[in-house]
């Protein structure tokens, strides 16, 4: 199942998700329950160029410490994108 | 923590990026970091230790007072910080660092904080311009001695506004020498400087090595390979656990950490009584035996 709709944040995030992993994944393979870590390969290092660059493309602040604490999983990515 | 700490973190953090920053997201990468140290009265740690089944934790003073200047509060003042947070909860331990060349005020402060407020140990941070083997610490390792309490050293790179020299393990080795009775932690060595840090451990048995900084080596995938060099060299009773809160905030809260580490466990890297000593045992080993008489709880 996949969440993201037609809502145009969600579907960068997709995009932007599968542009960063390094497991050669279209955007439609990306499952929302996958792990951004063990299942996409999505290291520090590039989860924190995910966040500036959906911020930079949204323009809100959507992240901080506690919620960036919480997402394990493209899922608890998109639900904070879509909770501001 | 120090403005020009700070700083020096922030650039290192950045610099690390495999990418290019503009100025906005610099700024932003600034903001967020700084957001990891919000938490003066440790409420947003206790929840975490709650939910990650962590009984105590240990509190470091480090005096930043002469390696920086315009600090905001004095060394005193930051000790009784740390002594308000032991007072309202037996949850949290404290270890003192004055920087040893604040001559005799300063050691008169080191003992009036382990002999009279309840700080448990002794915290070093050689990045400040001093060796844990230096002659200046001797007379405060007299004090450990006599209160059997444990020395805690950084070992590793630090923020870049200060200096890495005596950040090597063996530094220590003099200071471990000459007092045999007391206990060096050495802090983030089992993950930093890790096989030099080893073999102190091995040959003194009064060494220590922190894990602390291991989430590190988890995102390098890099954790297992290490803790396999250590227990394969029996140091499974002198690994200590730690998370260097509030640092790794960013990847992950203590819960997370207490599972990844635990994690090892069905993969036969540790055994289960092994596992139970590097996650509280080995420390306690090592803390002062006497109950705290300072605790008013419930204040």
């Amino acid at each position: 199942m996949q969440i993201t709709g037609l809502n145009p944040d969600l579907e960068f995030a997709r995009q932007t998700v599968a542009k960063l992993s390094n497991k050669g994944l279209k955007p439609e393979e990306i499952q929302d329950e996958m792990v951004l870590n063990q299942d996409l390969g999505i290291d520090s290092l590039q989860f924190i160029r995910l966040i500036l660059e959906l911020e930079r493309k949204t323009a809100r602040r959507i992240f901080n410490v506690q919620i960036i604490a919480q997402i394990k999983t493209f899922r608890d990515l998109c639900v904070a994108i879509s909770a501001v | 923590m120090p403005q020009q700490f700070f700083d020096g973190w922030s650039r290192t953090v950045k610099s690390n990026l495999p990418f290019r920053l503009d100025p906005v997201q610099e700024q932003r990468i600034d903001e967020l970091l700084f957001e990891l140290l919000e938490d003066p009265d440790c409420v947003s740690l206790l929840r975490e230790m709650d939910t990650a089944g962590i009984d105590q934790a240990v509190l470091l003073v480090i005096d930043f007072g002469l390696a920086y200047k315009n600090i905001e509060l004095t060394i005193e003042e930051i000790h009784l910080a740390h002594k308000k947070l032991l007072n309202q909860s037996d949850r949290f331990l404290a270890f003192s660092n004055v920087d040893p060349r604040r001559g005799r005020e300063g050691l008169d402060l080191f003992e009036k904080a382990v002999r009279e407020w309840g700080f448990s140990g002794m915290k070093l941070y050689p990045p400040c311009g001093y060796s844990p083997d230096a002659r200046i610490l001797f007379p405060y390792y007299e004090i450990c001695r006599e209160l059997h309490l444990p020395v805690l050293t950084h070992i590793g790179p630090t923020t870049a506004t200060l200096p890495f020299r005596h950040t090597q393990p063996q530094y220590v080795d003099d200071a471990a020498f000459h007092f045999p009775e007391v206990n060096f932690i050495l802090g983030h060595a089992a993950v930093t400087h890790y096989q030099d840090a080893a073999l102190l451990a091995q040959y003194r048995p009064n060494v220590f090595l922190d894990l602390s900084g291991f989430q590190t080596a988890i995102n390098r995938n890099e954790f297992k390979k290490i803790i396999h060099w250590h227990l394969s060299r029996g140091l499974g009773r002198k690994l200590l656990f730690g998370t260097d809160w509030p640092i790794h905030r960013f990847w992950g809260n203590q819960r997370d950490w207490v599972e990844k580490f635990t994690a090892l466990e069905p993969e036969s890297l540790s055994p289960k009584e092994e596992m139970d000593d590097i996650l509280g045992n080995n420390l306690l080993g090592i803390l002062p035996r006497t109950e705290r008489k300072y605790a008013n709880y419930g204040a």
